[in-house]
């Protein structure tokens, strides 16, 4: 098992190097350097720039280096710091913009896959055991909706509705009075309702195709021998539903954790700017406009970040659960 | 298991009958390709969506013929314009087949300032079939002024879906949005096959080095947060890009990051396919590597690439709409249904005008009938089974 | 009557059906068989005949949606030590009671070990499951019981194997944990579902060998569902040689091999290679199985018999008869032939 994890978590460095590659170049692709941006920004605020200031800055930043010196720089003054460049946008440091914002964002991202697993798996067992029943029929319509529908049009349409029915406006994740308030017992409280929808919201689809999936996994499971040698031993149906099938489906679902995190975050990202919340994708779209490239580079490599140690916890999970796994041995 | 057994366990799937000994007399000698669509033919939902979707393309193909007014041409009379209501029943000649609308006059609220339209019963507009409207070239060629359906009268205007605060009527520029989105989904996904069938054929017949990175870089990409990742890349265009370079250079941006679930299937396919007897007996019956991929390989997944393109393609189309949705994808004055939505962004807005919220129901529309398609050509594609 | 007593179970017209889109799938269609305590009836057929249906219908765990028709009646033994007879097809399929009966008083050894054991379970942990549910509620017993009964099946350093996953044992050795499995219960009739198919040549005959030594050793019935007549030959006392859902012959296994009398039996016996008959070409029988769903009347062998004649076989359905004491037949021509 410490093998196991030792080995992932060495898998994990060529990817996380990846990353911060593809994450630099995104920085530096739009025109113009992030100093002329920055410069232009000291200038236009009626500071006066000397040259010596600009080339101190530029050795400061390694401008005049190569792109490789300079990726090196921004790496270990991000691994070695937590220094993440600069936001000209909000002209502060990009780490003070995205940790306040970014923990909310994993909140409702983590509390959303709660739901999902919550949700869905409850479902696609009733789906497969009472397979073409009149409910089965009808999760397998939301569940096409779910997958079909994006969920910015579901934020958007639901806002509309419920807006319409009650005047009440549902946007934002806190009401006015809290919304700079610090962290107290009284703002969680506020919070908590407002994130029903974000995250029923968000949820949506990831709900709607791990129910497909949970159905199909059970579906192929129940109808396997192992299930008939179980029931041919006396066992009761409902407890061999769980203990065999049902526990053999849960390791690929488990798996999809890899796939639902990222999906999510995305949801996330997107649905937060149509509910106008206090997170982190407004705050990308705003850095977006303005091509604040550090604040969105650093945004995606957090966020890949976040995924990538989400599918490692995911595995070693699934090593833990499943012997077939952690001894190396694949079986049919 | 006995055979029985498993005979039932298919029977039982509805969609996957056994089909009456009546309709296909040459069950045991029809191709791969008419057996799906046999079977495709069953799948009530898909079909009827493939006609649907068949339509829409139409339409946008014909936009300008189809829609009754022009994209670009705004009505500053009737800005923020409810839909028109159609009428059958008029208060004097009582029912009459042809459909009417009546003129519309504003009023301003004297004290919220709130412009509101009201109908005005004596202006009457039949709507006609090939009505004379506002010239325009079909495809930037060929010139006329007959639309599909209108009111044949230059004092009246036919507003199905309502205006925008710049007094665009909404349902031509959803027609001529069609044509940009339901054409990006059609046009991003060739560069994404091509990449896709490129990199996982690679990956799969070559096998080894090749193999390992092509994998590394697809499990690279799927860790990534695609929405971040497309709005940082599009943030990442030159602002000074025109509509057309913006439009490719979207295509160009979703397909290095979506071949990745293609090339997946691909590589599997393939891996699964090489070992099958029939690629070693045409290996041992002295076969190129070439003749094998285009006379075996390719025939035998085939269906589960359309399968697969079929359901990328709303995917395209949604990323482009959630990114011109955003405002860092398609700008106005390129009218696409993204683009279209980003009025209807804020609840004040949407909340006096909810016409507003028309094209996000032809996107739903668009894929939705995409992923019944979809399905039902994945039941298709295994006619076998 | 002393004959009567020692059977054990007694199927009366047993139909199993399917109610499908299509039609109504028959896939055992009336048949009658007894078990008798300490034999081993043989059950042989072509794949898709009925025989695995047969089987599963007698635990009642036949797929859905099929329905179980018929009298299935087993004689149990009540813990006071007297006789009831209980009518397995008339059980709630799903109730407390069959589940008595399936593991305790019948067990079942499938075909392929490998997946009818769950993969993520230990071998004792499945073991166990079955032995608490009948036997005892005491983990520990449980667990004594089970070390018992790979030990009788000859497996190596039992409890070692207790807390191994099937995919580390052997094929053989799974197959013998299947026994053990079936057998920890002390069932008193044990059905094999071609438990050798999917083995190697030596270890299948190590695993019947087993089979044999058990049901002698425990008094146990057995029931034997093979394709495979070499087998039959092998193990059985009496055999049953089904096709299309239905009984055709039923003899002892000595009658069968030596005077058989329905021609599907022959052609079977003329199919098998044999170092006796020599230079004789192997006969095959010549087209497929019909389709069990809307057939025809008359025998079900009527598109494929040699013998068959028209406005004679396929008028009617053929009824089993008893040719001569212990030897039924459901065949028109038998006086013929």
């Amino acid at each position: 098992m410490l093998n196991y994890i030792s080995y992932r978590l060495l898998q994990l460095i060529p990817l996380l190097v990846a990353i911060s590659i593809i994450v630099f170049v995104i920085i530096q692709l739009p025109p113009g350097d992030f100093l002329t941006n920055y410069i232009q920004q000291l200038k236009l605020s009626g500071n006066d720039v000397s040259e010596s200031a600009i080339l101190n800055l530029k050795q400061e930043y390694g401008l005049d280096k190569s792109m490789i010196v300079q990726y090196v720089y921004w790496i270990k003054d991000m691994v070695l710091h937590g220094n993440m460049g600069r936001s000209f946008q909000f002209n502060m440091p990009v780490a003070d913009v995205i940790w306040p914002r970014l923990g909310l964002t994993v909140a409702i991202s983590l509390i959303s896959l709660v739901f999902v697993w919550l949700v869905a798996i409850p479902i696609g067992i009733y789906s497969a055991t009472h397979q073409y029943s009149i409910l089965d029929y009808v999760f397998t319509f939301i569940g096409f909706i779910g997958v079909a529908v994006p969920g910015f049009l579901i934020a958007l349409v639901l806002v509309y509705f419920i807006f319409i029915e009650t005047g009440v406006s549902i946007t934002g994740l806190f009401s006015p009075e809290y919304v700079d308030a610090p962290w107290t017992l009284a703002k969680v409280l506020d919070m908590l309702p407002r994130m029903i929808l974000p995250v029923i919201v968000i949820g949506m689809a990831s709900a709607a195709s791990l129910i497909r999936i949970t159905r199909g996994m059970l579906l192929d499971e129940l109808s396997k021998q192992y299930v008939i040698t179980a029931r041919a031993k006396g066992v009761s149906e409902g407890r061999l539903l769980f203990k065999y099938p049902v526990r053999m489906a849960i390791n690929p679902l488990i798996s999809t954790i890899g796939w639902t995190l990222p999906a999510l975050i995305s949801g996330e990202v997107i649905v937060s700017i149509v509910l106008n919340l206090q997170t982190t994708g407004p705050m990308l779209l705003k850095a977006l406009m303005t091509q604040d490239m550090y604040l969105c580079g650093s945004f995606i490599l957090v966020t890949s970040v976040i995924t990538v140690l989400g599918t490692l916890l995911s595995d070693i999970l699934l090593a833990a659960i499943d012997p077939r796994i952690r001894f190396g041995g694949v079986g049919e | 298991m006995s055979g029985l057994t498993t005979v039932i366990n298919q029977l039982r799937r509805p969609r996957t009958r056994r089909k009456k000994k009546t309709d296909q007399p040459s069950m045991e000698v029809a191709s791969q390709w008419q057996l799906m669509w046999w079977k495709f033919k069953k799948h009530k939902l898909a079909v009827i969506s493939a006609v649907v979707l068949i339509l829409m393309y139409l339409i946008a193909l014909f936009s300008e013929f189809v829609s009754p007014n022009l994209s670009a041409t705004r009505f500053t009379a009737y800005k923020n314009a409810p839909p028109q209501k159609i009428h059958f029943v008029d208060a004097e000649s009582g029912f009459q087949l042809r459909p009417f609308v009546y003129g519309m006059k504003e009023k301003i609220d004297e004290e919220t300032f709130l412009r509101t339209f009201s109908e005005d019963k004596t202006k009457k507009y039949p709507i006609q079939f090939f009505a004379k409207g506002e010239p325009y070239k079909l495809w930037g060629v060929i010139p006329s002024s007959i639309h599909l359906f209108g009111v044949n009268n230059p004092d009246g205007a036919l507003f199905l879906m309502g205006t925008d605060q710049l007094g665009h009527d909404l349902f031509s520029r959803i027609i001529y949005g069609g044509r940009i989105s339901l054409s990006f989904g059609l046009v991003g996904i060739v560069l994404t096959l091509f990449i896709g069938l490129l990199l996982g054929g690679v990956s799969g017949y070559l096998g080894g080095v090749s193999d390992t990175i092509i994998q590394r870089i697809i499990d690279f990409l799927i860790c990534i947060p695609t929405i971040p990742l497309w709005m940082a890349l599009s943030a990442a265009v030159p602002r000074e890009w025109s509509a057309t370079q913006m439009y490719f250079g979207l295509i160009i941006i979703f397909s290095i990051i979506g071949w990745t679930g293609l090339a997946r299937v691909v590589r599997g396919k393939i891996l699964s396919l090489r070992e099958e007897d029939f690629t070693m007996a045409a290996r041992l019956a002295g076969a190129g590597d070439l003749r094998i991929i285009r006379k075996h390989l390719l025939p035998s997944f085939a269906s589960y690439i359309i399968v697969n393109v079929t359901l990328s393609i709303p995917a395209t189309i949604l990323g482009e709409t959630s990114l011109s949705f955003l405002g860092i994808g398609l700008q106005a004055p390129a009218v696409s249904w993204g683009v279209l939505l980003q009025d209807a962004q804020n609840l004040e807005t949407l909340a006096h005008h909810p016409w507003l919220l028309w094209p996000a129901a032809f996107i739903m529309l668009t894929v939705l009938m995409f992923n019944f398609l979809g399905d039902g050509l994945r039941d298709a594609a295994d006619p076998y089974k | 009557m002393s004959q009567q007593e020692n059977v054990i179970l007694e199927m009366k017209d047993v139909k199993v059906q399917f109610r499908l889109d299509e039609g109504l799938l028959k896939a055992v269609d009336g048949v009658d068989l007894r078990i008798k305590r300490g034999k081993t009836l043989g059950i042989v057929g072509e794949s898709g005949c009925g025989k695995s249906v047969t089987s599963q219908a007698l635990l009642r765990i036949v797929p859905k949606p099929g329905e179980v028709q018929g009298e299935i009646r087993l004689t149990r033994k009540k813990k006071d030590g007297s006789l009831e007879v209980v009518d397995l097809a008339k059980l709630d399929a799903r109730g407390k009671e069959i589940r008595d009966i399936r593991g305790a008083e019948i067990a079942m050894i499938f075909q392929e070990p490998m997946k009818a054991f769950s993969p993520i379970h230990t071998i004792g942990n499945q073991i166990m499951e079955a032995i608490l549910l009948h036997t005892t509620d005491d983990q520990d017993e449980a667990y004594r019981i089970g070390v018992e009964i790979l030990k009788k099946v000859g497996m190596s350093n039992p409890e070692q194997r207790m807390s191994e996953y099937p995919h580390q044992l052997s094929g053989g050795m799974r197959q013998r944990a299947m026994i053990a499995m079936a057998l920890s219960c002390s069932p008193s009739i044990l059905i094999a579902d071609e438990p050798t198919t999917a083995l190697d040549v030596t270890v299948q005959a190590q695993v019947l060998q087993l089979i044999n030594d058990l049901k002698s050793s425990h008094d146990t019935s057995v029931i034997f569902i093979t394709h495979d007549l070499g087998v039959i030959a092998e193990m059985s006392d009496d055999v049953a040689v089904m096709y299309l859902g239905k009984v055709v012959e039923y003899t002892d296994v000595d009658t069968l091999f030596h005077h058989p009398k329905h021609p599907y039996t022959k052609a079977l016996l003329n199919s098998i290679p044999s170092v006796m008959r020599e230079s004789k070409r192997l006969e095959s029988i010549e087209g497929t199985v019909p389709f069990p769903m809307n057939l025809p009347k008359g025998c079900g062998f009527y598109t494929r018999c040699k013998l068959a004649k028209d406005g004679v076989c396929n008028v009617e359905d053929v009824p089993l008869v008893e040719v001569t004491a212990g030897h039924s037949v459901r065949c028109l021509l038998v006086d013929e032939v």
